[in-house]
C-alpha cells in the first residue's frame, strides 16, 4: 500500500497508478515477457518430443508416438473443417449448460447451507459423502439415464462442477470479517442486509476461484462422457481416431480441445476482473 | 478546581460537568443547555465470560456518567475490559449486572445513534470512498436529498476531498481510518465510541490524526468514549481520562484534564499538560 497520506502531495487520480507502479514495470512488458517465456517452453518441449519420435523408429513405435510435425498439420487440417468446428460446438454447449446448471445449483446449495443451519444439519453430511466419492464413474449411470445424446453430458458436467462452486461459497460465506460483523450489527443491519451488503460480496473470491475449477471440470466431464458413449463431440471423435491409430488427429483434437480449455479459463478470468475488482490479486493475471 | 468540589452523588457519578462543559465550549452562547444531566449513564456495569465459577470477570462494578458533548478516554491495561466497556455501551454486548442509558433510554441493543469505530478501518473494498461513507444511509434505507451533501460535509471536514472516487485499497492505513471516521460522523450520531481507532498507526499519523480528530471533536461536539493504549493521546484529547485496571477489569481513577480548547499541538509542550499525563500514570501504577 503505498502512502497517500500528504493530500498535499498527492493527486486524485494516483491510485490508478498504483497497479504497475507495483509491479515496476510497464503492462506492454509484462505481456511481452509473458509470451515469449511461454513460447519458449513449448517450443523446448516439442522439440524434445520431435527429437525422441526420431531416434529409433524401432525402439518408439512412430505410429502409437506421433510426432510434432506431423501433429501441427493434423491441427490446421482439424481447425479448418467443418465437421471438428460442428463437434466442438457440441463440447462448447454440452460444457456451457453443465457448467451453468452446476454452478448454480452449487451456489444456491451453498447459500441455503450458510444461511439455514436446519439446512445445513440436513444436508451437509450428505453432501460432504458425495463429495469424496469420484463423480466421473457417474458417468455411465447417466449415459444409462439420458442417453448417448448431448443430456447425458451436460448431466455429467453438472455433477462434477457442482461441488467446487458448492465448497467454495460455502466457505467464502463463512469466513468473514469479524469488525465488519460488528459494523453491521452496530448499524442495526438486518440479516438479508449484512447478507447482501457484506458476506456475499467478501465470498466473490472465493466462489470465483470455485467457478474457475468448475468450468475446468465441466469440460472433463462432458468430453469423458463423449468418449464413453456418445455419438457427436470431441471426445466422440478423439475415441474415432484412436481407435484407427490415427494419432496425429488425436493430438489435434486434443489441442483443440485444450484451446477451448484456455478460451473458457480466459472469460471467467476477465468476467471476475470485473465483478471482483477489489480483490488483491486482480493486477497478477 | 473541578477536583475540589464536593462530589454530588459519591463515587465516581456526577462529577461537575458544567464546569467542564464551560470550558470546553470556546463560545459562551453554546453553553449548557441543560444544567449537567448525563447523557450517558453507566451504572453498576458488571460483566463475566464463562461459567459463574470458572468465569472470567471482564469488568466490576462500573460506574460513570458523560456530560453531552464530553470526551472522554479510557486507558489501561490489555485486558482490562476496556473494549468490552465500549461493547457493553454500544448495545453490541450485554452487561452481566447493572446498565447503560443514553439520554435516559436503556440500552439494550444496538441503536443508529450510536456510532463505532475499530482499530482496524473495516472499509468494505468492493465500496469506493464515497459510497464507503454512504453505508449508514444504505443500511437505514435513509434516502434523505441532502445525503450527497451530508457526505461531501463530512469528506471535506476530514479532508478527504479528492479521494471520493478511490477504492480503499489505494489509501494508505492513516486515510483508510479518516474514511472510517467520515462513515461514523456522517449520520451524525449522539456518542461516538472509539476503540484504538489510531493504535494500528504509526506515531506521526496517529498525531496527526489526534490533532484532527481534536478539532473535529470540538467542531461537531460530539460526546465521545475513545479507548487508548496510549496515554498521552488520551491527555490530549479528553475532557476525562478513566483509568482502568485489570483482574477484575474495574475504574482505578477519573483524571480530569482542564487544558484550554480548542487542543492545539502546541498543548503538548506546556506544563500542565504533562502534569496530567503524570497523574495518569500515577493512577496506572506506572511510577
Ligand atoms: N467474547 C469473550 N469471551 C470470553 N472472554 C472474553 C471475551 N471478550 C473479551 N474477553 C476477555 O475479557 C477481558 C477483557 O477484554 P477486552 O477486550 O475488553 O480488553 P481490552 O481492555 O480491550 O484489552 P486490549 O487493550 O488488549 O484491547 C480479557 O481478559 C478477554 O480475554
Ligand atoms: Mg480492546
Amino acid at each position: 500500500m503505498s502512502a497517500v497520506e500528504d493530500r498535499a502531495l498527492a493527486p486524485p487520480e494516483l491510485g490508478d497508478l498504483f497497479a504497475s507502479e507495483i509491479r515496476g514495470e510497464s503492462k506492454l512488458a509484462a505481456v511481452a515477457k509473458q509470451v515469449l517465456l511461454t513460447a519458449g517452453s513449448a517450443f523446448l518441449l516439442l522439440g524434445i518430443w520431435e527429437v525422441l519420435s526420431r531416434i529409433d523408429p524401432a525402439f518408439w513405435p512412430q505410429v502409437i508416438l506421433s510426432k510434432p510435425t506431423d501433429i501441427i498439420p493434423a491441427f490446421f487440417k482439424a481447425i479448418t473443417s467443418g465437421f471438428v468446428w460442428e463437434n466442438l460446438w457440441v463440447t462448447f454447449q454440452e460444457t456451457i449448460f453443465g457448467f451453468a446448471i452446476g454452478a448454480a445449483g452449487g451456489f444456491l446449495f451453498g447459500v441455503l447451507i450458510a444461511i439455514s443451519r436446519t439446512f445445513s444439519r440436513a444436508t451437509y453430511p450428505i453432501v460432504i459423502l458425495f463429495q469424496t466419492t469420484p463423480r466421473v464413474a457417474l458417468a455411465p449411470v447417466f449415459i444409462a439415464w439420458f442417453g448417448f445424446g448431448m443430456s447425458s453430458k451436460v448431466a455429467l458436467a453438472a455433477a462434477i462442477c457442482f461441488f467446487p462452486v458448492l465448497i467454495n461459497t460455502i466457505t467464502g460465506l463463512a469466513v468473514v470479517d469479524e469488525n465488519a460483523l460488528l459494523l453491521m450489527r452496530s448499524l442495526k443491519a438486518s440479516k438479508f442486509q449484512t447478507f447482501v451488503h457484506l458476506r456475499l460480496l467478501s465470498a466473490m473470491p472465493s466462489i470465483f476461484a470455485g467457478l474457475k475449477s468448475a468450468l475446468t471440470f465441466a469440460l472433463i466431464g462432458a468430453v469423458i462422457a463423449e468418449l464413453l458413449g456418445s455419438n457427436e463431440g470431441m471426445g466422440q471423435l478423439i475415441d474415432a481416431a484412436s481407435f484407427l491409430l490415427q494419432m496425429d488427429d488425436v493430438f489435434a483434437y486434443l489441442m483443440v480441445l485444450g484451446l477451448l480449455g484456455l478460451a473458457l479459463f480466459l472469460v471467467v478470468n476477465l468476467v471476475e476482473k470485473k465483478l471482483v475488482f477489489w480483490h488483491s490479486n486482480w493486477d497478477e493475471g | 478546581m473541578v477536583k475540589n468540589q464536593p462530589e454530588q452523588r459519591g463515587g465516581v457519578l456526577g462529577r461537575s460537568a458544567p464546569a467542564r462543559r464551560a470550558n470546553r465550549r470556546l463560545d459562551p452562547a453554546e453553553v449548557p443547555r441543560d444544567g449537567g444531566t448525563p447523557l450517558v449513564a453507566i451504572e453498576g456495569v458488571s460483566k463475566a465470560f464463562g461459567a459463574r465459577e470458572t468465569g472470567l470477570v471482564a469488568l466490576q462494578d462500573v460506574n460513570l456518567s458523560i456530560t453531552d458533548g464530553e470526551f472522554i478516554s479510557l486507558v489501561g491495561p490489555s485486558g482490562c475490559g476496556k473494549s468490552t466497556l465500549l461493547k457493553i455501551v454500544s448495545g453490541l454486548l450485554p452487561a452481566s449486572r447493572g446498565q447503560v442509558t443514553l439520554g435516559g433510554e436503556r440500552i439494550v441493543s444496538p441503536r443508529r445513534d450510536i456510532g463505532m469505530m475499530f482499530q482496524t478501518a473495516t472499509l468494505f473494498p468492493w465500496r469506493t470512498v464515497k459510497r464507503n461513507i454512504m453505508l449508514p444511509f444504505d443500511i437505514a434505507r435513509d434516502k434523505r436529498t441532502d445525503r450527497e451533501a451530508r457526505v461531501a460535509e463530512v469528506i471535506q471536514l476530514t479532508g478527504l476531498d479528492g479521494f471520493e472516487n478511490n477504492y480503499p485499497r489505494e489509501l494508505s492505513g492513516g486515510m483508510q481510518q479518516r474514511v472510517a471516521l467520515c462513515r461514523l460522523l456522517v449520520s451524525n450520531p449522539r456518542l461516538m465510541l472509539l476503540d484504538e481507532p489510531f493504535g494500528a498507526l504509526d506515531e506521526f499519523t496517529r498525531e496527526r490524526l489526534n490533532v484532527e480528530l481534536a478539532r473535529i471533536s470540538e467542531l461537531e461536539r460530539k460526546t465521545t468514549i475513545f479507548v487508548t493504549h496510549n496515554i498521552t493521546e488520551a491527555v490530549f484529547l479528553s475532557d476525562r481520562v478513566v483509568v482502568m485496571g485489570t483482574r477484575p477489569g474495574r475504574v482505578l481513577d477519573i483524571v480530569d484534564i482542564e487544558l484550554p480548547r480548542p487542543r492545539r499541538a502546541g498543548v503538548i509542550a506546556t506544563h500542565e499538560y504533562s502534569d496530567r499525563v503524570g497523574d495518569v500514570r500515577r493512577a496506572l501504577g506506572l511510577v
